[in-house]
């Protein structure tokens, strides 16, 4: 317990001092770019939890992220609400249908549990479509509230609350790992029979971590409509954000907390760089290149490559 | 029948697609007791254990583990209840060091508030107590069966399945896990052992029960059941 409040009061520390230097800069540009890759940090350690630590491959992502979009505008269509609660709105939502998800599909292993995640993103971006209630298919406007206090720019406001996310579900990744549920985890995904006959719940497991996988994906969505102000299905949906949810974690390493977050960090600022002083389109292709790479040459991430995987801390 | 046996199958019946790998196998183990299932390979011993275990459903009969109806409970859940099952081929944990494999047990099997020592007293069981940190991967195939009995132990098993722990190991070797199975049943653990070598199996057996082609076609004391012309059939041929 103590030794996580320790890693908490760390975790708090390092994005304390990343917002205060993201001021210093005073260019709103860097909090765009910024919101951006936070938004990457909260995805990929969000993906991990199913992904890296159950061993669940969710092609799904966008799926969950414009759940919790979606979420946030259909509320915002019914009453002005402030943007944590449309992040709580969105988590649950996207909670729940992790949740549904997880029961419906996770007898598939494997490969068929992956497309099954696809198949997801494909039927619910069907019916965000032709759902007119939100946009449909032409769209649909998110308007920034003016004024926000303390803040200097809403912008400002919404790093601040990506931050926040990203520093929770750092900290309950790091809380999973160190528990009996992450033990569970690991059984799970070195051989989920041999787990069963364990007397690990495999199947109460599974479905938790879908469910938190899904509902931390939905939070990082409900700020979405603000960040682009427009926002319509074919973006919300992109697959971009399941191939760089997907590759953060394997390029940094999938076994702990710290290694989605240096992926997402890495990866993510050098898309922004790249996407300034090269193109938008060579992003993904350098995604790409280093997937490959580090699946080929690297299969432990970065940080097997620094020889920091180590094994599952013995609490 | 006096006393409730511990462990009872009822017209067990397994079909896979148009194959009947059980057919209404009745089948009984008493606290305690050690039992030798022997048959033919494909005789259906192995889909027995998983049926038992839970890996496997079945199409028909049931399954009864002391006063309860288990055939519809998931595996883990027969576990908590004390049916614990070893695989024919080890299945550690290969990302997890022997101390953390037997964790998992430890954490969720056995109930709440065990103490670490519990990992430590079924390492010194299985005699494992010098790999306590090393990897799954840098154990020998005796070890490894040796740590599937470990984690089978950390579990507190009322009925341990243990199918063929044996097999391809070395004369010595399988003295060694007798002896361990031996050790493991004087603590009280009925155990089922499924295994090819006769030696062992007879050595070790209160009591025998052949299936041959999905059915049990002999059940009782080793000499009566080897002695028996069907199971001489069976093994022999005509």
């Amino acid at each position: 317990m103590i030794s996580f409040l320790r890693f908490l009061g760390l975790v708090v520390l390092a994005a304390a001092a990343l917002f205060a230097a993201m001021r210093a800069v005073g260019n709103d540009y860097v909090f765009y770019a910024g919101y951006t890759v936070l938004e990457y940090v909260v995805l990929a350690c969000a993906w991990n939890i199913l992904g890296g630590y159950v061993g669940y491959v969710n092609f799904g992502v966008a799926a969950f992220l414009a759940l919790g979009a979606y979420t946030g505008v259909a509320l915002g269509k019914i009453a002005p609400l402030p943007l944590p609660v449309l992040m709580l709105a969105g988590g649950v939502v996207a909670g729940l249908v992790g949740l549904g998800t997880g029961y419906l599909t996770l007898r598939l292993r494997g490969i068929f549990f992956a497309i099954a995640t696809l198949a997801l993103a494909v039927v619910l971006q069907t019916v965000i479509t032709n759902w007119d209630f939100v946009g449909g298919s032409a769209g649909v406007y998110a308007i920034r509230p003016k004024h926000i206090p303390v803040f200097g720019s809403y912008i400002e406001y919404m790093v601040f609350l990506m931050l926040a996310l990203a520093v929770i579900v750092v900290a309950v990744s790091r809380a999973i790992e160190t528990s009996g549920l992450g033990l569970g985890f690991v059984a799970i995904r070195e051989d989920e029979v041999a787990a069963e006959a364990t007397g690990v719940p495999t199947l109460r497991l599974k479905l938790i971590a879908t469910t938190l996988s899904g509902a931390f994906m939905g939070m990082a969505g409900a700020p979405l409509p603000y960040y682009v102000t427009f926002l319509e299905p074919s973006s919300a949906f992109n697959l971009s954000y399941a191939v760089n949810s997907i590759a953060m974690p394997l390029i940094g390493g999938t076994t702990g907390w710290f290694g989605p977050v240096l992926g997402a960090l890495l990866l993510g600022t050098a898309q922004q760089v790249v996407t300034v002083t090269i193109s938008s389109e060579v992003n993904l292709l350098i995604v790409g290149l280093l997937l490959i790479g580090f699946v080929v040459l690297a299969p432990q991430g970065l940080i097997g490559l620094l020889g920091l995987a180590g094994r599952r801390r013995a609490s | 029948m006096s006393a409730l046996p511990l462990f009872r199958a009822e017209r067990l019946t397994k079909r896979f697609g148009g194959f009947v790998a059980l057919d209404s196998v009745d089948f009984q183990v008493g606290a305690g007791e050690r039992v030798g299932l022997i048959g033919p390979n494909g005789s259906g011993k192995t889909t027995f254990v998983g049926c038992a275990s839970g890996s496997l459903r079945n199409h028909g009969g049931a399954v009864w583990f002391k006063d309860r109806r288990i055939d519809r409970l998931l595996p883990n859940e027969r576990v908590r209840a004390g049916l614990v099952r070893s695989f024919q081929l080890p299945r550690p944990f290969r990302g997890l060091t022997v101390a953390e494999n037997l964790r998992v047990p430890l954490f969720f099997a056995g109930g709440r508030g065990r103490e670490e020592t519990t990992i430590d007293e079924a390492l010194e069981l299985v005699g494992l107590t010098a790999r306590r940190e090393a990897m799954p991967q840098d154990l020998t195939q005796v070890d490894l069966r040796k740590l599937d009995l470990a984690r089978a132990t950390v579990a507190r098993p009322q009925l341990l399945f243990v199918d063929e722990a044996m097999a391809g190991l070395s004369h010595s070797e399988v003295d060694e896990i007798l002896a361990l199975l031996m050790r493991m049943n004087e603590g009280g653990v009925a155990i089922v052992m499924i295994e090819h070598i006769m030696r062992a199996v007879t050595a070790f057996s209160q009591r025998l029960v052949v299936l041959v082609a999905g059915r049990k076609i002999a059940d009782g004391v080793p000499d009566d059941v080897l002695a028996n012309l069907e199971v001489q059939r069976a093994y022999l041929g005509e």
